[in-house]
């Protein structure tokens, strides 16, 4: 079991100064009642593992683990911290400072917290037989340190996030496609919904225009929540042979949205524009990951629109079978798809002529997005897109099925690491 | 006796707060870029669209909020300024006649420091290389431009979202500058002028921006300036150039009840494609919760 080092240690108190970066308070550890172990024979070898000078953290070395305390060691001035376990008598040790490529101290360390004081020695280790194992400092899950102990972020939760990206976008029909701009906020929030957990998924600003200004998609705020069922709604049993009991995946969740805008050229070059006031849902997760952040879902429910600037509007029932998958160790791969059919009905007398009273709307389009480089901890990300759409709700434009492909470079701030994201466990 | 002493003991303790002889207690720092602003000054100029000129009356508010993070060894690590409401309006002769305003509803600008800047190209074991620029980010959301149908027809310009990524350098520029920030940006906005058909107007990362801004340490003086241009793609037509300046100063000459009380000045150029104006304007800023 690990520990930080226990009091024996605490004898020590008071031999150094303070490091700059450890409080002088004494941590709990420092007063537990194992500082009655027996002392051991020093190890000779010791000192020349903990050089009086740092060096860069070796290939290999194991890192100290986070969230545990960690306890400042002084050794001829330099700072260290350690974390000993006391079932293995070893101790890990790692310089308690960003190094500068000749190993020289060059700042506090980055997301650690400071040491606990006061300092020990390494006469303090050794002399009870604990091993000293040079090691790498800890860092919090989904981050990592190099061997100059520098952090850097590894690991990109892009459901956090807001990003300004701009690629090409090719497209059939009548417009072909042009240079595009796109943004978008998200942010999952976990939450705990009739005492069970649960995902809020916020979208805002969430959009994209064409560089000719003719062609563009815009949602104003969207939100839509899942929840676990630690009963499950359904149970089916059966009794062919043994009984056995079956759970359906029947994960009921909400969806709203508030104003979404569309805008695109027709084919006589006219702008037609419609905006989705409100629109709400029910989901049912077919399936999903145990954080509630992947997911497979069917969404059923309607929305109010109107185009032309309110020429006329129409009431919309929506069927959609849609999913999100991350994939890989830091979150870098993301797939994202939709089928959706909108049925527009009960529309206002002013419809435009040669437009049906019922109208309808497919679309199917998917998006596989992947992280390339981060740019001080910001991630750069590529984004591939493909959509297909057949619709009879926009006058003089073709009613059959025109599809668009893409490619967006998008830079996105904020992204901090996963909800799951690891921990470093070595360099 | 009790309440002097400990006046005294807060204002040994505030680097802020000074002590006269008598023992009187005031503040001599100011924490720039937050508070309740308001301001009010003579300007002269040609305002938009010809629709001001000459010496009028302008009047501005702005709602400053500033909530910079450091890391838990202290160093500086998300600069973070935003503004609501921010407004400003000139009138000629009187407050019954405005003849230009224009207001933003939410503005931030966010920028992230490092200790050393890089570039990581991520795999089994990251690659880190030096990057010499802070990244970050400005967003308006909402702004507003309206002019009078005074002298000519009625106009309102609204920038539903303007958007830019950023590069700071100020890490290079010494303490004192709070941003020197530079970087392309993406606008959408439309335009709405009487008996006219409403103007979209995009640039899609087909403008620059530019950002500076300097403070003293005492919060007394500031400078700054904000620039942008580029091009602009208009719908249905008239794609063009654009260009938008704003360079500001503000000196905090005296406080009233430890409410400073600034002398400011402004000149702001804009032309091409938008409403051409140059204007400048000088008067006094009083700034409330700095």
């Amino acid at each position: 079991m690990i520990t930080t080092l226990t009091v024996i240690l605490a004898v020590a108190a008071g031999q150094a100064a303070e490091p700059a970066s450890a409080p002088a308070a004494h941590t709990p550890a420092a007063t537990a009642p194992a500082a009655r172990a027996e002392p051991r024979p020093a190890k000779a070898a010791a000192p020349e593992v903990l050089p009086a000078r740092f060096q860069r953290v070796q290939e290999g070395a194991p890192a100290l683990r986070w969230g545990e305390p960690s306890r400042c060691l002084v050794r001829a001035d330099t700072y260290y911290r350690v974390q000993c376990d006391d079932a293995t008598k070893r101790c890990l040790v790692a310089p308690d400072a960003e190094l500068d490529p000749d190993a020289s101290p060059v700042a506090q360390l980055e997301r650690a917290p400071g040491c606990d004081g006061p300092p020990l020695t390494t006469n303090d280790l050794t002399s009870r037989g604990y091993a000293v194992v040079p090691a790498l400092a800890e860092s919090p899950p989904g981050w990592y340190r190099d061997e100059r102990q520098r952090a850097m972020q590894v690991d990109f939760d892009l459901n956090a996030r807001y990003y300004l990206g701009g690629g090409y976008l090719f497209s059939g029909g009548p417009w072909s496609g042009n240079a595009v701009v796109a943004g978008g906020g998200r942010a999952d929030r976990p939450f705990t919904w009739w005492n069970a957990p649960a995902l809020a998924r916020l979208h805002f600003l969430e959009g994209w225009a064409s560089a000719d200004g003719n062609h563009g998609e815009l949602l104003v705020f969207g939100v839509d929540a899942s929840r676990v069922y630690p009963t499950p709604l359904l149970r089916l049993t059966t009794f062919f042979g043994k009984p056995r009991r079956f759970d359906p995946p029947l994960y009921f969740g909400l969806w709203a949205e508030g104003v979404r805008m569309e805008f695109l050229e027709t084919r006589g070059g006219k702008t037609f524009d419609r905006t989705m006031f409100v629109a709400g849902a029910v989901t049912v997760d077919v399936w999903r990951s145990r954080d509630l952040s992947d997911f497979v879902r069917l969404r059923g429910g309607a929305g109010y629109e109107e185009a032309k600037g309110g020429e006329w509007s129409s009431f919309v029932p929506v069927g959609a079978l849609e999913g999100e998958l991350t994939l890989g160790r830091g979150g870098f791969h993301h797939l994202r798809g939709a089928a959706q059919v909108e049925a527009l009905v009960k529309s206002g007398d002013s419809l435009a002529p040669g437009l049906a009273a019922d109208r309808t709307r497919l679309t199917v389009k998917g998006e596989y997005e992947v992280i390339l480089f981060a740019l001080n901890n910001q991630p750069i990300s590529l984004a591939l897109q493909a959509k297909a759409t057949k619709r009879d709700d926009v006058p003089d434009y073709p009613t059959g099925w025109i599809g668009q492909v893409g490619a967006q470079l998008r830079f996105s701030l904020w992204a901090p690491p996963r909800r799951d994201a690891r921990t470093q466990q070595s360099l | 006796m009790l309440a002097l002493a400990l006046a005294l003991a807060l204002g040994a303790a505030d680097p802020c707060v000074g002590t006269d002889e008598l023992g009187r207690s005031f503040r001599t720092c100011f924490a720039a870029g937050r508070g309740l602003e308001l301001s009010l000054g003579g300007a002269l100029g040609e305002g938009p669209g010809d629709r001001a000129a000459g010496a009028d009356l302008s009047t501005g508010l702005a709602l400053r909020w500033r909530s910079d993070t450091r890391t838990p060894s202290g160093r500086p690590e998300w600069m973070r300024d935003m503004a609501f409401l921010e407004a400003r309006a000139r009138f000629h002769g009187s407050l019954d006649d405005p003849r230009t305003a224009e207001g933003t509803l939410w503005s931030g600008l966010f920028l992230r420091h490092l200790a050393e800047p890089f570039l990581l190209i991520p795999g089994p074991r990251p690659i880190r290389l030096p990057f010499p620029f802070d990244v970050g980010m400005a967003i308006d959301a909402g702004s507003v431009r309206w002019a009078s149908a005074k002298t000519g027809p009625e106009t309102l310009e609204v920038d539903a979202v303007r958007g830019a990524l950023l590069l700071d350098v100020s890490r290079h520029a010494g303490a004192s500058v709070r941003r020197a920030a530079f970087g392309p940006e993406v606008t959408w906005s439309v335009r709405f002028r009487d008996g006219v058909r409403p103007v979209q107007a995009i640039a899609p990362f087909s403008a620059g921006r530019l950002e500076l801004r300097v403070e003293s340490a005492d919060g007394l003086g500031a400078l700054s300036f904000t620039g942008r241009a580029g091009w602009l793609l208009r719908f249905p037509a008239g794609n063009g150039a654009f260009y938008d300046a704003r360079l500001g100063a503000e000196r905090v000459l005296v406080a009233v009840n430890d409410v400073p009380l600034a002398l400011y000045a402004e000149a702001v150029a804009r032309g091409g494609k938008l409403d051409a104006g140059l204007e400048g304007t000088v008067g006094v800023r009083v700034g409330w919760l700095r």
